[in-house]
This record gives C-alpha cells, sequence and structure tokens, in this order.
C-alpha cells in the first residue's frame, strides 16, 4: 500500500552541508533553562588541560559526553533535512566549584612586602576578568570565594598579602601595643599608622582581619576600593579592638611553622603559646580546630600527645584521596575533628554522614567514644 | 578560556530521529534521500519510517531531560576590539596559537522529544500483476537509487538479494 500523501508524510533528506560537525546535544536540567528563560549567561570554561565545566550565574556542571548505539538524527523541521547524526550528547552533573585554583593564582602573586607598592609598572594581583576567564567556577561562587580569601582590592585588581607580610603586620601592630601599654581591645588606629612602615590601607586592612568587627570592608564583583590615601571614611571611631580568638590562632600558627619539621609535644606547644600571647590573653586548644590535631607522639605512652599542624588548603581534592592521606596524619578521628578538613569536599546533595561513610567506618573506643578509621 | 553559550537570534525547529546502529555508507550523502517519515492516520505518537524496501516502526517518546541543540561558531578576533584588548593581556601570560580564535556556541533549538525506532525492520515489496515463473515474467528493473538501510545487527540473515537465472 502507498503511503498517505497527505501533510503527514515528510521526505527526509540530507542537507547539502552534511554532517554539520558544529552541531551538539546538550542535555539541559532546570537549572540551565531557567537560565536561559531570564537570559543570563552560560558559560564553559576550560584550558586545554582541563576537563570543562558549565557555569550558571550561581552553580558549576561538569560536562561529559554521554555515548549511546544508536544513532539521533537532527532533523530540520522546516525543511526536513538530516543535519546531523549524533551518537553522542553532552551531560552535566553539578560539582563543587574548583576554587583551590584561585587560592594559588592569588597567592603567586602575593604582596610579600611594602615595596610591592612603589613600582608602578609591576600589575598588582589580578582583575576580575582575569579571575573570571581562569576559574572553572560561577561568578557568584568565585565572589564568594574572594572574600573569604581576605582580598584586598587596589586599583580595580584583587590582591592578596602573603603570610608572611600579614604575620609581620600584625607582629607590628602587637609590638606597639606593647610599647604604647595600648590594651588589644583599644588599639588607637591613628597611632598604628604613624609608628608602623607599611601602606595604611594595608595597616587597617590587618587591623581589620583581626578586629572584632563583622562586616567586611571588601565585596566581591563592584567592589569597593580602598584608596591608600584615604582618611577616616571607613572608621567612624579611630580604635580598632582586636579580636583574642584570632590572635591565639595567629601565634598558633606561627609556632606551627616554624617547627613544621618536627610534631611540638603538646605541654610545650601550649608553653610557647602562652608566652608569646599578652597576659590578659589565654589560649585553648579548641580554637585551633581545623588547623592542628593532637596526636600520640610515642607507640610506648599512648597518653603523650604531640600537636600536629595540617594546612588544609594544600590536602588533595579527591575525597578518596583526601582521606586517605588523613588516615596517614592520625590512624583514628573523631567525626568533629576530620569535619572542618573534609567539608569543602562533600558534593552537593550528601550529608556529612553519608559522605565519611563513604570512605571510612565507625568505630567505638574502649572509652565509648565513637570514633573513625580507614575503610581500605 | 571562556566559552560563552548564548541564545540564536535565528532560532530553529528539530526533531530527532532515534534509530539503532548507526549508518553505512560510501561517498557523498549531500542532498541524498534517506527515507520517507509518515504519521499513522489517527494517532498521536505512531510513525513509520521507509528506507529504500525497509519500513520501521516508530513512536514518539519523551525526553527525560531536554536537549538543547547547539552549534559552535568561530568569532574572528579583528572584528572586536574588546576581544583584541582582552587578548592583549592575555598574551601577555601565555602565547597559545588556539586563541586566535574564539569560540561560541549558540542555543538553536530545544528537543522535548524524539521519534524511536526500537523494532526489526520489515521489508515493503510492491506488488507486481505478472504472475511468478510464468512466460511473460521478467526480472524486475532496478530499484531506485537508495541509501543501504539502517544496519540492524550483525547477525542479520547472511541471505543477500537471491538471483533467479530463469
Amino acid at each position: 500500500m502507498t503511503p498517505n500523501d497527505d501533510d503527514d508524510t515528510k521526505v527526509i533528506t540530507f542537507s547539502s552541508d552534511y554532517p554539520d560537525t558544529d552541531y551538539r546535544f546538550l542535555e539541559a536540567n532546570q537549572e540551565i533553562l531557567d537560565q536561559i528563560k531570564n537570559n543570563k549567561k552560560l558559560v564553559i570554561k576550560g584550558s586545554l588541560t582541563d576537563e570543562a565545566v558549565l557555569c550558571t550565574d550561581d552553580k558549576t556542571f561538569t560536562i561529559r559526553a554521554g555515548h549511546t548505539s544508536n544513532s539521533m538524527l537532527l532533523v530540520s523541521k522546516d525543511t526536513n533535512k538530516i543535519k546531523v547524526a549524533l551518537q553522542y550528547h553532552l551531560e552535566l552533573t553539578e560539582i563543587q566549584p574548583k576554587l583551590n585554583v584561585l587560592k594559588d593564582l592569588l597567592y603567586s602573586k602575593a604582596i610579600d612586602n611594602s615595596l610591592d607598592f612603589e613600582d608602578d609598572e609591576n600589575l598588582l594581583g589580578f582583575s576580575f576578568d582575569e579571575i573570571i576567564d581562569r576559574i572553572q567556577s560561577s561568578e557568584k561562587e568565585i565572589q564568594q570565594y574572594l572574600l573569604k580569601l581576605n582580598t584586598l582590592i587596589y586599583k580595580n585588581r584583587y590582591i592578596v598579602l602573603s603570610e608572611n607580610y600579614e604575620f609581620k603586620i600584625l607582629e607590628l601592630i602587637l609590638s606597639e601595643a606593647t610599647i604604647g601599654a595600648w590594651k588589644l581591645d583599644n588599639i588607637p588606629i591613628d597611632k598604628c599608622i604613624e609608628n608602623i612602615r607599611a601602606p595604611e590601607f594595608i595597616i587597617k586592612h590587618c587591623l581589620q582581619l583581626y578586629s572584632k568587627q563583622k562586616s567586611p570592608t571588601n565585596s566581591g564583583g563592584g567592589g569597593e576600593e580602598i584608596k591608600g590615601g584615604g582618611g577616616d571614611d571607613n572608621n567612624d571611631e579611630n580604635i580598632c579592638s582586636l579580636d583574642f580568638n584570632k590572635v591565639c590562632i595567629f601565634r598558633a600558627k606561627q609556632l606551627l611553622t616554624l617547627s613544621n619539621k618536627s610534631n611540638m609535644k603538646f605541654e610545650d606547644f601550649m608553653d610557647n603559646w602562652k608566652d608569646t600571647l599578652p597576659i590578659e590573653i589565654q589560649p585553648n586548644f579548641s580554637m585551633l580546630k581545623g588547623i592542628a590535631i593532637l596526636i600520640p607522639s610515642s607507640s610506648t605512652n599512648p597518653k603523650e600527645k604531640s600537636v600536629k599542624f595540617i594546612n588544609e588548603s594544600i590536602l588533595p581534592t579527591i575525597p578518596k584521596a583526601r582521606f586517605k592521606e588523613l588516615f596517614q596524619i592520625s590512624t583514628r578521628w573523631s567525626i568533629d575533628d576530620i569535619e572542618p578538613f573534609i567539608k569543602s569536599t562533600i558534593p552537593p546533595g550528601n550529608s556529612l554522614e553519608q559522605f565519611i561513610l563513604t570512605y571510612s567506618r565507625p568505630i567505638t573506643t574502649s572509652t565509648g567514644e565513637k570514633m573513625i578509621v580507614t575503610r581500605f | 578560556m571562556q566559552i560563552f553559550i548564548k541564545e540564536s537570534t535565528n532560532k530553529k525547529e528539530w526533531f530527532i530521529l532515534d534509530l539503532q546502529g548507526h549508518l553505512e555508507y560510501t561517498g557523498d550523502l549531500k542532498n541524498e534521500t534517506l527515507g520517507i517519515l509518515t504519521k499513522k492516520p489517527n494517532t498521536k505518537d505512531d510513525f513509520s519510517f521507509q528506507i529504500g524496501n525497509s519500513v520501521l516502526v516508530g513512536k514518539r517518546v519523551p525526553l527525560k531531560k531536554p536537549l538543547l541543540v547547539i552549534k559552535k561558531s568561530k568569532l574572528n578576533n579583528n572584528n572586536n576590539s574588546n576581544n583584541n584588548n582582552k587578548m592583549a593581556v592575555d598574551n601577555k601570560d601565555n602565547k597559545d596559537n588556539e586563541k586566535d580564535k574564539e569560540v561560541e556556541y549558540s542555543i538553536e533549538g530545544i528537543c522535548n522529544d524524539k521519534i524511536q525506532f526500537t523494532t526489526r525492520p520489515t521489508t515493503f515489496i510492491p506488488q507486481s500483476s505478472v504472475v511468478y515463473g510464468s512466460p511473460t515474467h521478467k526480472s524486475p528493473s532496478s530499484s531506485p537509487k537508495t541509501i543501504s538501510p539502517v544496519k540492524v545487527s550483525p547477525t542479520s540473515s547472511p541471505i543477500k538479494n537471491p538471483e533467479f537465472n530463469n
């Protein structure tokens, strides 16, 4: 029987430019459809050696090709011509943004001393456009991370202070406090600026970092620029109140990074820690959660403990490798202790307990305490 | 490096034919006819697709997630001064010839369903008024030029084009 000759019959032909290899199928989830509907930005990011990601305003998706044994012919409804036959489409999976690269990028140009500001030919830091171009994350995620990294905006560019420089400035501030007999919750800003040989906005930035005020000076994107020659625009009061916790953490990091080659015994560490702090500050080891842990220093005496400094930012980003390294540092962990070190690697949608049990096993010690040990 | 996905000003409508296996052909397929797609009367989703002597029966099925049809295009760098400034900055950091032309994708349409052919094809034989074997029977004239049918499985019938020497 001859097929009906009506509008429902189409003669399917190949187009004159078949196969047009520029076409792709991109799977669209609800977030992607919303972006398109609102005429917002969709960007594929990655360098030649990276795995490509797709970024919306506030989320990051990895792109993978999903292959099939079938052939999908893309046919135009207007002309009934086949443009291309594909056996794959691009699938999207939401991931945590890849932001450690941003930290490495900024710290590769970290400010190390005050002389960096005097050389006008040398561009300091990175502009926001440069950061967006290189980092495989959405703009909003980048902005949040820039806030978290305590970046400064100097001449429309984002800069960070190296840890050495930051410690140096804070050291000078604390020295001035000792010399001037100031209380740490009553630091006169003007006198700091007078006596410390460093740019004014750097001093203000460091005071801001270690003060009790919660509102950040910088905001990402269209951020507020700190001008070096400014007066008291950012501070109605000329008094700064240092946060004791932050000062303690600063001193502890100093001690632990200086003695990086060997573990420091807990008692020695606490003594040295107290000695470096003003009299009115009493340090507590719980302040160092997420920075250092206590581990047994010898197998003969389990009560003897050492302080182990862990730099979370240099741990592997792959969860399995990170857990492996953490269990090499200490064979058993409490959930409270391990959480700060793995929180940044939890995939969206997973809970903390689910994630921990994927890579470790729970045990109960003889004292009834719940711990986790390696699964592999 | 960033590749932007933008909405195209030239939106089109597409549909997808999902065939089992893959097309095998020699030579150029441009402007050739693949087959005739017919919507069966009195049904919403049923289709038949005739490729040469083979008839495929298919059905329109919704996709779990819509598929965007995106097309890659290359922007010539010289036409955009903004890109020139940006490239000048980038070239200081790395000299990558790949960035001579920037790439972007246009969203040319969206497909929410496809016509899926999952069953084995049947053979379509045109009727003839000549009785087989009669003195007036002649070999059928060569069929019009068509593309080979879709290869369904490697274990298809080994009999190929039987020939009669009457």
